[in-house]
């Protein structure tokens, strides 16, 4: 269950789901992967070589947000992610997509059953 | 561990990503660490150092083959400068040599001379052609290289 149409999915979903996490609220990275774990069973265990690579588009698009404070749990600091108000328009825009999407995708895929039967 | 990922990618990461890539890395380990995991968990994750550089690059559309082709163009055109400049200097020190080698032959008086100062000038041409051809060597070497590419 590891195809490569499957992972360009994962690929592809990754960044509606980070900008999904960030805009519930202020968030740092070790904590977006923590999430992202918690479904892993679907979406396999999150890296942060595949996370933080989208993060810097992310930002560089000015869809998040990031500061830096003094961390002294870690020793260092944290960057915390937020969302900016073109991010959360983004968002509500891929999250429309995804909707009228998976509404299509499902479309064929029922119509293949029904064809099946 | 830590240290060898970290300076791998900053080997190969463009300098403008350099501050910020570096940052995020650390940060990476020390939240791992904080939470019980090891410097070899962590990299597995990563992935390795030339792939992570490569995947930042690409997602944000710096083209690390435009950079590496402008290093390589930047270091061939070094190599022919440095050839062309030692090679001129070699050839007026050989000049230079020779004027006053027919000197020399001319006032013989001035023989026990003449070969004191030839030690340190064979020498220096010596230092001089040998600079010289290794520079048009590496010069070649990048020629080659570029035509191959160019195929």
């Amino acid at each position: 269950m590891d195809s490569k149409v499957i992972q360009q999915f994962k690929k592809g979903s990754l960044e509606m789901i980070l900008l999904s996490i960030i805009g519930r609220g202020e968030t740092y990275g070790y904590e977006i992967i923590t999430e992202l774990n918690r479904s892993a069973a679907v979406l396999g265990y999150a890296k942060e070589g595949t996370v933080y690579p989208i993060l810097y588009r992310l930002e560089a698009a000015e869809l998040i947000s990031c500061r830096i404070a003094p961390a002294a749990a870690n020793g260092g600091s944290k960057k915390y992610y937020s969302l900016t108000e073109k991010g959360r328009q983004a968002l509500s825009e891929l999250s429309l997509f995804w909707a009228d999407y998976c509404a299509c995708v499902n479309e064929y895929l029922k119509a293949y059953e029904e064809e099946a039967k | 561990m830590k240290q060898k990922y970290i300076r791998k990618v900053k080997n190969a990461l463009p300098r403008k990503l350099r501050a910020e890539v570096l940052r995020d890395l650390e940060e990476i380990f020390a939240s791992a660490a904080e939470h019980g995991e090891t410097e070899e968990q962590v990299i597995e994750r990563l992935g390795c150092p030339c792939n992570f550089v490569k995947e930042a690059a690409l997602q944000l559309g710096v083209d690390l083959e435009k950079r590496k082709a402008r290093r390589f163009a930047a270091a061939g055109i070094t190599a022919v400068i440095v050839a062309v400049i030692f090679g001129i200097s070699y050839l007026r020190l050989r000049m230079l040599q020779s004027e006053a080698a027919s000197i020399g032959i001319i006032g013989g008086a001035d023989g026990p001379t003449a070969i004191l100062i030839a030690g340190p000038i064979i020498n220096l041409t010596g230092i001089l052609l040998a600079i010289t051809i290794i520079a048009v060597i590496i010069a070649l070497l990048f020629l080659s290289k570029l035509l191959k590419k160019k195929k």
